[in-house]
């Protein structure tokens, strides 16, 4: 856990001593250069069956300042160590797009919260998701990807988790790859707000 | 290039000097001003159909970091290294699209002015709608956001892509901006740490 520093507060005759001085030294540079940031990648591509939510499971470290995410069975979260208001932001890149898709074919990512990787729903679980419901009659050239970023106050010891749904009708795949394409996830701290 | 300020650490029964003390407003100025830019433009642009285009900017909101340089209007180069945070966001003016109306934006790290695929690593993200619609909707322009966090080195540059096809009309307008120039049509990166 990021130790949040805090500067001395001076009082009138105060006479500031060298470790008054230095705290607010730590201060400042902790928010310039410590702030709580993670920021994960999916290494490999996934297959994600049609109809049912997919935990994207094994995510990589790009950078990850804060020990947010660590290693298996646990790769498919981020712990939020220091509370605060968080910036979160997911981002999927679907793979294997058929010729001819729809109607009323869906693409949605969930983000859940202290979900411990069960089953999840947008009803008890979710914090944000986003859904696009696509419909075309030729392949076009890009895969299709989106996503989103949004703000969430978190306590020390929360998790989130990314999930994805698919409804083609088959089984389609995920982008995975270096650092920084593909799909990812992250968090930064915007504000020790508590 | 900003320079990442470091405030005097200080030993005992040292005296303060002005360098010392303006050391700190270095430090809360780089936090009011971090290195980042917005950028957009003044005027809309047609996009032809079925041709990825490569966007230009001729207007900054903010460049706290000397991002933008008119010889290379498509360019937001970073030179601050860090993490940072990417939004990006184009409003399709055309009303009417049909079935199979595809809208897709890519931001691309270096890729020397050449559009360098969704599926490829210089493509830092993307976003792609799909929308069909049979009638002529008055209140639904077709948007893509993209906000991510990425880590950048002095020296890289990003720059946006957009693409669309349509069962109407050849060229497609994008908005330069709504109640602001600067809102509807734009590409922004902002340092968020070392």
């Amino acid at each position: 856990m990021a130790t949040i520093p805090t500067p001395h507060y001076f009082n009138a005759g105060d006479n500031p001593t060298f470790t008054d001085m230095n705290a607010w030294n730590d201060h400042v540079t902790w928010g310039i250069t410590r702030k709580p940031a993670v920021l994960l990648y999916h290494p490999a591509s996934s297959a994600v069956a049609t109809t049912n939510p997919a935990l994207l499971n094994s995510w990589a470290e790009w950078f990850d300042n804060d020990n947010m995410h660590t290693v298996a069975p646990n790769l498919y979260k981020i712990t939020f160590q220091t509370a605060g208001l968080y910036q979160i932001s997911a981002r999927v890149v679907w793979l294997d797009q058929p010729a001819v898709l729809g109607p009323n074919n869906t693409f949605r990512i969930q983000v859940a919260l202290n979900n411990a990787g069960s089953s999840v729903n947008l009803v008890s679980n979710t914090i944000f998701e986003d859904s696009r419901m696509v419909q075309y009659t030729s392949l076009n050239p890009f895969a299709f990807s989106f996503g989103f970023s949004d703000f969430y106050h978190a306590t020390a010891g929360d998790t989130v988790e990314m999930w994805v749904l698919q409804t083609t009708g088959a089984n389609r795949n995920v982008l995975g790859g270096a650092a920084p394409f593909g799909c990812t996830f992250s968090a930064h701290m915007v504000s020790t707000l508590t | 290039m900003a320079t990442i300020p470091t405030p005097h650490t200080w030993t005992s029964l040292e005296s303060t000097d002005e360098t010392d003390m303006n050391n700190y407003t270095d430090c809360m100025n780089f936090l009011h001003f971090p290195p980042g830019a917005f950028l957009y433009r003044s005027t809309g642009i047609n996009i032809p159909k079925n041709s990825t285009t490569l966007i230009t900017w001729d207007q900054t909101y903010y460049d706290y970091d000397t991002c933008f340089a008119a010889a290379n209007p498509s360019r937001l180069t970073i030179h601050t290294t860090g993490i940072y945070q990417i939004t990006a966001t184009a409003t399709c003016q055309l009303a009417s699209w049909g079935v199979n109306s595809d809208h897709w934006m890519g931001i691309a790290k270096n890729s020397a002015g050449a559009y360098p695929g969704s599926t490829n690593t210089n493509t830092i993200a993307t976003d792609a709608k799909v929308i069909s619609s049979t009638g002529t909707p008055t209140e639904a322009p077709p948007t893509n956001h993209i906000d991510i966090m990425t880590s950048l080195t002095s020296g890289d540059y990003i720059e946006m892509w957009l693409w669309y096809n349509s069962t109407f009309g050849a060229l497609q307008r994008w908005f330069p901006g709504g109640v602001s120039a600067a809102t509807r049509f734009f590409l922004s990166a902002t340092f968020i740490s070392q």
